[in-house]
C-alpha cells in the first residue's frame, strides 16, 4: 500500500518536473524560431530580442534627459533627485551596454557614452520629445554584466548555441511526461465504482480541461510579456522563467487528473456510459421507459386524461367566476390530485406485470405491496395468496405423482410374482404330452396373453417413471447419424421380416446430442416396433435426419396397415390408444407415450402427423 | 449333474424351477426363506444358488452376505425388482448374475449351464493356449479359427468372427462402426448404410443368452460397440 503510494508521488514529481522542462524548451524554441535564431549568420546584435531590448531604454533616458535640462513631468511619483540618481548610476557606462546618444541635426545635444565601435546602430526620430529629436543607440560587440542586454545576449547566445541540447530536452521531457502519464493511469483505479468527477460527461471534462489549459497558457504569454517589457533589470528572464514554471505544475496537474479519469472510465469499461450522449440516451430511454409504464394501462390512462380536461374547464369556469381571485389554490389542489392519479396508474402497472408473469405459469416471486396504500394494498395481499396456494397445489400435485410411480412400481413387483408361476406353468404344460388338440390351442392364448402382461407390467413401470421426471438421466455425446444405423441395423432382421425397406436421409453432417444413449434407444425401439407393427407390408419407410438452428430433427415415415383417417394426432399420444381399435395385435398402446414423455425428459418435442395413411413422427432435440 | 440350491418363498416358483433344473440332470434343494438356505447350504454339498430377493425372515441379500464370507459357489438372483440400482446392488454385493421376474426359462436354464461349466471347470485344466482368447466363458482359438461359448461351438461367418476377433483382441476399447468398417472390411469409403450394426445384431444372437441384454458385445447407443 505504501509503496504503491510513494510510486504513485514519484511519478507525479516526474509528471511535474518534465512538463516544466518540456514548457521551458519548447518557449525557447518557439521563440527561437519567431526570431529566426537557426540561421548560422545570425548574431544576437541582429535579432529582434535586441532590438526589442534597446528600445525598452528610450522611455528612462528621455526622463533622464528631462531632469537634466531641468523638466520633470513626474511619470513615477518618485522625487526628481531620487530618479536622476538612478539614472545615473543605470546609464553608466560601467552598468550599460547601450551608448544613447539625442542628436537635433547631426548635433549630439546629451549622451551617455559614445562608443567608437559597435554591433548594433538603431535610429529613429523619437516621438515622446517635442522638439523631435533623434535617439541613437549603439552596442559595443563585447557585452559586460549589468543590464538587461547582457541577460539576453547570454540567454539568445545560449539557445542560438546549445539549441541541439534545447531539442533534447524538448524530446526527453515529452518522453519523460508520456511515460509519466501512462503509468499514472495503468495505477489509476479499474476496481469499485466510478466517483462523482469521473461521472461528469467525456465531452464536458474535456471540454473544461482544454478550454482552462488554452486560458492558462494565454495567461502565461500574456504575464511573460507584461514582465518582461514593464521590468527593466536583469531580473526579467526569472520572471518569465517562474510563469512558465507555475503554468507547468498548474497544467500538469490539470493533464494528470484528466488522463487518470478516463483510464478510470476505460478500465472500467464506462468510457462509453460516460459520453454526454450516452448520458442523453439514458436520460431519453427512461423518460420513455415512464411513457411505457404509463399507457401500459391504455384505458386508465384515457380516464385520467377525461379527468384533466374536467378539470381545466372547472378551472377556467371558476376563474371567470371568481375573477381569477383562487385559482391558484384549486390549481393546486388538482396538481396533488394527479399525482395521486399518477401513483395509482404505476401501482396498477406494476399489479398488471405481476397478473402477467402468474398467467405465463410464475408464481416463485411474490408481489412487493410495501409501498401501496388502502384497497390497493388488500388487492396485492389477495393475489399473493392465490399464487402461495396455487404452488403448494403444485407441489401437492408433484409429490402425489411421484406416489403414484411408487404405488404403480409396488403393485408391479407384486403382479410379477403370481405371473412367473404362470408363465413357467404355462411353459411346463406346452411340454406335457397332450392329446386334445383343443387343449393345445388354449395353452396358446394362456401364453400368449401372459407374455403380454409381462411386457404391460414393465411398460407400465417404465411410462410412469418417464411421465413423472424419476429417471435420471445419464447424458453422454451421441452420434445421431451413428444411433440411427444402429437402431436400424438392430431392426433390420424384423424389417424384412415384413418386406419392409428403410431409407435412411442423413443432411446433419455429423451432429452430436447430449443425451442418455440407452433412454434414446428406448425412443427409437418404441417407434421402430411400431413401424414393424403397423406397417403396410412391402413398403418404404423413410428415416430423416436434420439441423435446424440449434435442434437436430429425426423423422420416421410410414405407410400405414390400417387406415389412420378417424384417428386424432394428440390422442395417439394418451396411453392405451393405438392405431387398431379392436386391439387385436400384441403391445401395451404406451410405445408413444412412453417415447414422448423420454423425448421430453431431453427438453425435445415429439409431433406426430397423419396425412390420410402416411404416418409422419418427428422429434426434435437440442444439440449441445 | 450337480446339486442346486433354489430359494424362493413362492413355492410355485420354486417347484416349476426344480421341475426344469431336473429335467436337466440337476439335483434341486428348495429352501423358502435365507436361514433355510444357510442351513441346507451347510448339510449339501452345493454347486449352484438361486436365490429370491424379498422373503421372510431373512432376505437374499443378507442371506448372500452371510454366504459369501465362507463360499465361493456362484450366485443368480431372482427378484421381481427390475430396477438398474437393485441390479448393480446385488452384483456388486457378490453375485454373479441377477435374473429378473418373471423370467424365461429357457433362458435361465442357459445361465445356469453357463455360470455351472465355468464354477466346475475352475481350475481344471488350467493351461491356456497363447492363441486363444478367453472372455468369461467366451474363447476365440485363433490358430483354429473357432468360437465357443461355455463349451458350445458356435459357427460364425468369416466377417462376424473378424468383427469378434478384433472386439475381443481390444477388450475395453469403444469402436464407433466406421471403424470397425475400415478395419475388417479393409476399406475406408463408408456410406449410411447399416452393414456393421446388422452384423453385430446376428452376432450378438448367436453368442449372447439373451441378445437383447448382451454380456459380451455392449452396444453402446449414438457412439459404437465394445466388448468389456
Amino acid at each position: 500500500m505504501k509503496k504503491l503510494w510513494m510510486k504513485k508521488l514519484g511519478l507525479i514529481l516526474l509528471v511535474i518536473v518534465s512538463t516544466i522542462l518540456f514548457a521551458a524548451s519548447a518557449t525557447g524554441l518557439i521563440y527561437g524560431v519567431y526570431d529566426d535564431m537557426f540561421k548560422s549568420n545570425k548574431t544576437f546584435f541582429g535579432s529582434l530580442l535586441c532590438e526589442g531590448v534597446a528600445d525598452t531604454y528610450e522611455e528612462d533616458f528621455l526622463d533622464y534627459y528631462n531632469l537634466i535640462t531641468g523638466y520633470d513631468n513626474n511619470i513615477s511619483g518618485e522625487s526628481a533627485e531620487v530618479r536622476l540618481k538612478r539614472y545615473e548610476k543605470m546609464f553608466s557606462k560601467e552598468n550599460c551596454n547601450v551608448s544613447i546618444s539625442l542628436m537635433r541635426a547631426d548635433e549630439v545635444i546629451f549622451s551617455n557614452f559614445e562608443l567608437e565601435k559597435y554591433s548594433y546602430e538603431s535610429k529613429y526620430l523619437s516621438y515622446s520629445t517635442y522638439p523631435r529629436v533623434t535617439i541613437v543607440m549603439r552596442i559595443a560587440p563585447e557585452v559586460h554584466p549589468g543590464d538587461m542586454i547582457y541577460t539576453y545576449y547570454k540567454l539568445w547566445s545560449f539557445l542560438h548555441d546549445y539549441s541541439f541540447l534545447v531539442i533534447t530536452a524538448l524530446v526527453v521531457s515529452l518522453a519523460a511526461m508520456i511515460y509519466g502519464f501512462c503509468k499514472l493511469c495503468k495505477l489509476a483505479g479499474g476496481k469499485g465504482r466510478l466517483s462523482l468527477f469521473d461521472r461528469i460527461p467525456f465531452l464536458i471534462t474535456s471540454g473544461v480541461f482544454v478550454g482552462s489549459i488554452g486560458i492558462i497558457i494565454y495567461i502565461c504569454q500574456v504575464l511573460c510579456v507584461e514582465l518582461s517589457y514593464r521590468t527593466m533589470d536583469a531580473k526579467a528572464p526569472l520572471y518569465i522563467l517562474g510563469a512558465v514554471i507555475l503554468t507547468s505544475v498548474i497544467v500538469s496537474a490539470l493533464l494528470m487528473l484528466y488522463f487518470t479519469s478516463i483510464s478510470r472510465r476505460a478500465k472500467l469499461k464506462m468510457l462509453l456510459k460516460t459520453t454526454l450522449l450516452y448520458y442523453v440516451f439514458t436520460f431519453l430511454r427512461n423518460l420513455f421507459n415512464l411513457g411505457v409504464k404509463l399507457t401500459e394501462n391504455v384505458s386508465g390512462v384515457l380516464k385520467s386524461i377525461a379527468l384533466v380536461v374536467l378539470l381545466v374547464l372547472g378551472d377556467i369556469l371558476l376563474a371567470i367566476a371568481s375573477d381569477g381571485e383562487i385559482t391558484l389554490f384549486v390549481f393546486l389542489i388538482h396538481v396533488i390530485f394527479l399525482l395521486v392519479l399518477l401513483y395509482f396508474l404505476l401501482c396498477l402497472g406494476a399489479i398488471k406485470k405481476k397478473l402477467q408473469s402468474f398467467s405465463k405459469g410464475d408464481f416463485t416471486k411474490k408481489l412487493d405491496g410495501d409501498n401501496m396504500f388502502g384497497s390497493l394494498r388488500r388487492c396485492v395481499d389477495d393475489i399473493n395468496s392465490i399464487s402461495d396456494g396455487v404452488q403448494a397445489e403444485v407441489v401437492r400435485r408433484m409429490k402425489s405423482e411421484r406416489m403414484k410411480t411408487e404405488l404403480i412400481t409396488n403393485v408391479s413387483h407384486d403382479i410379477k410374482t403370481p405371473l412367473t408361476s404362470i408363465i413357467n406353468y404355462v411353459d411346463l404344460l406346452k411340454k406335457e404330452e397332450l392329446e386334445n388338440e383343443t387343449a393345445k390351442e388354449y395353452i396358446e392364448v394362456l401364453d400368449r396373453q401372459s407374455q403380454r402382461l409381462k411386457k404391460l407390467t414393465d411398460d407400465l413401470v417404465e411410462a410412469s417413471k418417464a411421465q413423472t421426471g424419476c429417471l435420471t438421466l445419464n447424458r453422454t455425446p451421441i452420434d445421431i447419424s451413428e444411433l440411427l444405423k444402429q437402431v436400424v441395423g438392430e431392426y433390420s432382421e424384423r424389417l424384412s421380416e415384413k418386406d419392409l425397406n428403410p431409407i435412411v436421409e442423413d443432411d446433419t453432417g455429423g451432429v452430436t446430442l447430449n443425451a442418455d444413449g440407452r433412454l434414446m434407444w428406448r425412443v427409437l425401439d418404441n417407434l421402430f416396433s411400431n413401424v414393424c407393427k403397423y406397417s403396410l407390408e412391402g413398403t418404404r419407410v423413410y428415416i430423416g435426419m436434420k439441423k435446424i438452428d440449434e435442434m437436430c430433427e429425426i423423422s420416421i415415415t410410414n405407410y400405414s396397415k390400417y387406415p389412420l383417417s378417424t384417428i386424432d394426432e394428440d390422442e395417439l399420444f394418451e396411453r392405451f390408444v393405438r392405431g387398431d381399435a379392436s386391439r387385436n395385435t400384441e403391445g401395451s398402446g404406451l410405445g408413444l407415450s412412453i417415447a414422448r414423455s423420454l423425448v421430453e425428459l431431453h427438453e425435445g418435442n415429439m409431433e406426430l402427423k397423419i396425412d390420410s395413411d402416411l404416418f409422419k413422427i418427428k422429434i426434435m432435440l437440442p444439440l449441445i | 449333474m450337480a446339486t442346486i440350491l433354489v430359494c424362493d418363498d413362492e413355492l410355485d416358483i420354486g417347484s416349476a424351477l426344480k421341475i426344469y433344473l431336473t429335467s436337466e440332470g440337476h439335483d434341486v434343494l428348495l429352501a423358502q426363506d435365507g436361514r433355510e438356505a444357510l442351513r441346507l447350504l451347510e448339510e449339501n454339498e452345493v454347486h449352484l444358488v438361486l436365490l429370491d430377493i424379498m422373503m421372510p425372515k431373512m432376505d437374499g441379500i443378507t442371506a448372500l452376505t452371510k454366504l459369501r464370507e465362507t463360499r465361493n459357489v456362484p450366485v443368480i438372483f431372482l427378484s421381481a425388482k427390475s430396477e438398474d440400482t437393485d441390479k448393480v446392488l446385488g452384483l456388486n454385493l457378490g453375485a454373479d448374475d441377477y435374473i429378473t421376474k418373471p423370467f424365461n426359462p429357457v433362458e435361465l436354464l442357459a445361465r445356469v449351464r453357463s455360470h455351472l461349466r465355468r464354477y466346475m471347470s475352475l481350475g481344471g485344466n488350467g493351461e491356456k493356449k497363447p492363441s486363444v482368447i478367453e472372455i468369461m466363458g467366451l474363447t476365440i482359438d485363433k490358430a483354429q479359427h473357432t468360437v465357443t461359448v461355455d463349451g458350445n461351438d458356435i459357427r460364425l461367418t468369416p466377417t462376424e468372427y473378424e468383427i469378434l476377433l478384433l472386439l475381443a483382441e481390444n477388450r475395453g476399447k469403444l469402436f464407433s462402426t466406421k471403424e470397425i468398417y475400415s478395419r475388417v472390411w479393409n476399406e475406408s469409403v463408408y456410406g449410411a448404410d447399416n452393414t456393421v450394426a446388422v452384423h453385430i445384431r446376428h452376432l450378438r444372437e448367436k453368442i449372447e443368452i439373451d441378445p437383447a441384454n448382451p454380456t459380451y458385445i455392449k452396444v453402446i447407443w449414438g457412439q459404437g460397440y465394445k466388448i468389456v
